[in-house]
């Protein structure tokens, strides 16, 4: 296989990726196949070269190089591919603060953008990638970057990151799901990217207005609801949730508000994907909702 | 490859750059610690408005970012202050957190990675003990890291707040104890001058100087290389033109609790001669001439500082030029070269690694130094990467 060398146009940036790593490179062109390429004499947001590492060839190794340097030590080659679309996370997590950044998986309907912000595990991927399956557009399954003062999300489409058993549920979920190579035993177990640019949409880079902010949880005990909940604890729980809600001090806060004020909040608790996808096209505009109301 | 040190020493050259040759300066800054450096020099300079929307975002978000940790070391230091307060002692601020705090310019667009402070050895254990009852506790240390920093280091184990993480390193001199120069810490309290904050002190303005390019120049690691070594020219250029006393204004004589009195001493000799000719005298006091004729010979060589060419004869050290053989290569190919565009420039791995060694020479003796990097190698064999917390 020849080493994958492309500047790929991702939502807003440019990212050259470089790599002579077979599993990497395999995984890239399975999953990245359909971004446009950005032109080879354009500004580069993100110069990002994965190589092999080490000597010992029972014990390969993969080394993430950012502007030239290697940042994070290496790791194993079979978690590599995972590595990349990590430290591809972290590029925008770290570096950029143009945004309102918040840590959520964004879908999007003809009604406009949910945003769904939650902790690791809370199931926001899974609920992504079966929703980007089912004709939504997905906006990121990372990132909802919102201009501050506006109440828009920008889309930052890239690969859903699916982990342990979360991978057999879409697969068995949908035959047409497209998965990049198995990153095994990471920190947070077995890791597998799916195809995430689903959507003929997926590509385009206006903003998209924000319709609701919902906070999924993954419960198999509780009863599944999407229920109203007040717009001063979504504030604070979505501020919770952003990357760089202090770092931007007051803008954020104005930012924040402007963005919550405007958009209904829920709570989505849910083990049923069918019925969490149904609960989320049936949601009503949440201006006329009372705070309490309950859905089932 | 100098796109960086190009748009610092000249930053109208920027307008003329293509957009792969932005990409590369936008990583070079972002690598060297020096984007909201940048994006200051640029704006003031007038180009930062023409420039690409998709080249000032990243110098806007660098800028953001380091104006919430200017921000926050605002407050850091306010709390230090106040939890020093209560053994006698102010915080004396070294390198990054004086420059901003101190507003110079040096610290405009600088981020720092932890606190450094400076306290007499001899208050070293009431200063430790106030940090601790106000939240600042050293991580777990073997007793073999414990033992080599009381005994050996010129500062005390990095102590970090419990509910705010922010570290400071407690420095009781400026070289380990260990190094060849004997360097008289005492002397530095002689000259300090005050910040911005209240009953917050800094070092004098030659003692800055001196503190910076001994840091540097004794340094075996060299990621902000680069950065410090503009942090001199920035130095050296804002004291050249301020007119102040001696070795820097004297401070702490209203700004309550000094440090045994020494801040309330007026600055011995030299006062109304230039700042050149007492860098010089102080340098050669403190016995720090070479450090410091590196920081001017790099400075100049790279940033045109303008160094009077008397200031640098007077500190050349004994066979300067045959030692440049050696110095010019390993510092300018290696500690002040970049890594981007492209692939590490040949050389410079072996560069840094000669460095390294140069480093740890220089801190200790063989006698001490040898075991001490044998049972370094040993533990990373062992226990891998990221265990590593001893200098």
């Amino acid at each position: 296989m020849r080493p994958y060398n492309e500047n790929l146009a991702i939502g807003p940036y440019t990212y050259r990726i470089r790599t002579t790593l077979r599993n990497v490179a395999a995984g890239l062109q399975a999953l990245y196949r359909d971004f446009p390429r950005a032109d080879a004499s354009a500004f580069v947001d993100f110069d990002i070269a994965l190589r092999s590492h080490g000597i010992l060839p029972w014990r390969k190794l993969s080394r993430f190089g950012f502007d030239g340097r290697d940042q994070f030590g290496p790791v194993p080659v079979h978690q590599a591919y995972a590595s990349l679309e990590w430290g591809m996370n972290w590029c925008v997590s770290v570096h950029c603060n143009e945004y309102l950044k918040l840590h959520a998986a964004v879908v999007a309907s003809d009604a406009g953008a949910i945003i769904m912000p939650g902790v690791p595990g809370a199931g926001k991927s899974t609920l992504c990638a079966a929703l980007g399956l089912s004709g939504w557009r997905i906006l990121s399954d990372e990132h909802a970057l919102i201009p501050p003062g506006s109440r828009q999300v920008v889309p930052l489409c890239r690969p859903v990151s699916l982990k342990n058993e979360s991978i057999d549920v879409i697969r068995s979920f949908s035959r047409d799901a497209v998965f990049g190579p198995p990153s095994l035993d990471t920190h947070k177990g077995t890791v597998q990217h799916m195809k995430g640019d689903l959507h003929p949409e997926s590509h385009a880079t206006d903003p998209v207005p924000v319709r609701a902010l919902v906070f999924p949880r993954f419960s198999r005990d509780e009863p599944q609801r999407l229920r109203a909940r007040p717009r001063t604890v979504s504030f604070v729980l979505a501020a919770y949730h952003s990357f760089n809600y202090s770092l931007l001090g007051e803008d954020g806060f104005h930012a924040m508000r402007h963005l919550v004020e405007a958009a209904p909040c829920f709570d989505l608790v849910y083990h049923d994907l069918e019925w969490a996808m149904g609960a989320l096209e049936r949601m009503p505009a949440g201006e006329a909702l009372p705070q309490s109301a309950e859905m089932s | 490859m100098t796109t960086l040190i190009d748009a610092l020493n000249d930053p109208q050259s920027v307008m003329h750059l293509r957009p792969l040759q932005l990409s590369a300066l936008m990583s070079q800054a972002r690598q060297a610690g020096l984007l909201a450096a940048l994006r200051v020099h640029l704006d003031r300079a007038g180009v930062l408005a023409p420039l690409p929307a998709d080249v000032t975002r990243h110098l806007d978000s660098a800028s953001l970012a380091q104006t919430k940790q200017a921000r926050d070391l605002r407050f850091e230091v306010r709390c230090l202050r106040d939890a020093l307060a209560p053994a006698g002692l102010s915080p004396i601020l070294l390198k990054g957190a004086a420059y901003i705090i101190g507003e110079l310019p040096a610290g405009d667009g600088r981020i720092i990675s932890d606190i450094d402070l400076l306290t007499p050895h001899a208050a070293i254990p009431a200063a430790e003990s106030a940090l601790i009852a106000a939240g600042w506790i050293t991580g777990p240390l073997d007793d073999y890291d414990e033992q080599y920093y009381r005994r050996w280091m010129h500062e005390i184990p990095p102590m970090a707040h419990k509910s705010r993480g922010s570290v400071v390193d407690l420095h009781h001199t400026i070289l380990p104890p260990t190094a060849a120069p004997h360097v008289d810490a005492g002397r530095l309290f002689e000259s300090l001058k005050s910040t911005s904050l209240e009953g917050v002190l800094a070092l004098g303005n030659c003692d800055q100087v001196i503190h910076s390019a001994t840091h540097l120049f004794h340094e075996s690691e060299f990621h902000h290389a680069l950065r410090d070594l503009w942090d001199l020219n920035q130095l050296l250029r804002d004291f050249e033109t301020s007119v102040v006393s001696a070795h820097g204004a004297v401070a702490g004589a209203e700004g309550g609790a000094s440090v045994n009195g020494a801040a309330d001493r007026v600055d011995q000799g030299g006062a109304g001669g230039d700042f050149w000719s007492m860098l010089e005298e102080r340098a050669c006091a403190l016995d720090l001439g070479t450090p410091t004729y590196l920081a001017l010979r790099y400075a100049s060589r790279l940033f045109g500082t303008p160094v009077p060419a008397d200031t640098l004869n007077a500190l050349r050290p004994p066979l300067a030029r045959a030692r440049s053989l050696l110095w010019d290569p390993l510092f300018l190919r290696g500690a002040f070269s970049l890594d981007y565009p492209g692939d590490r420039p040949r050389g410079r791995a072996f560069a840094l690694w000669l460095l390294y060694l140069r480093g740890h020479v220089l801190r200790m003796p063989l006698r001490l130094l040898v075991p001490h990097l044998v049972r370094k190698a040993v533990r990373r064999g062992a226990v891998g990467k990221g265990s590593e917390n001893v200098a």
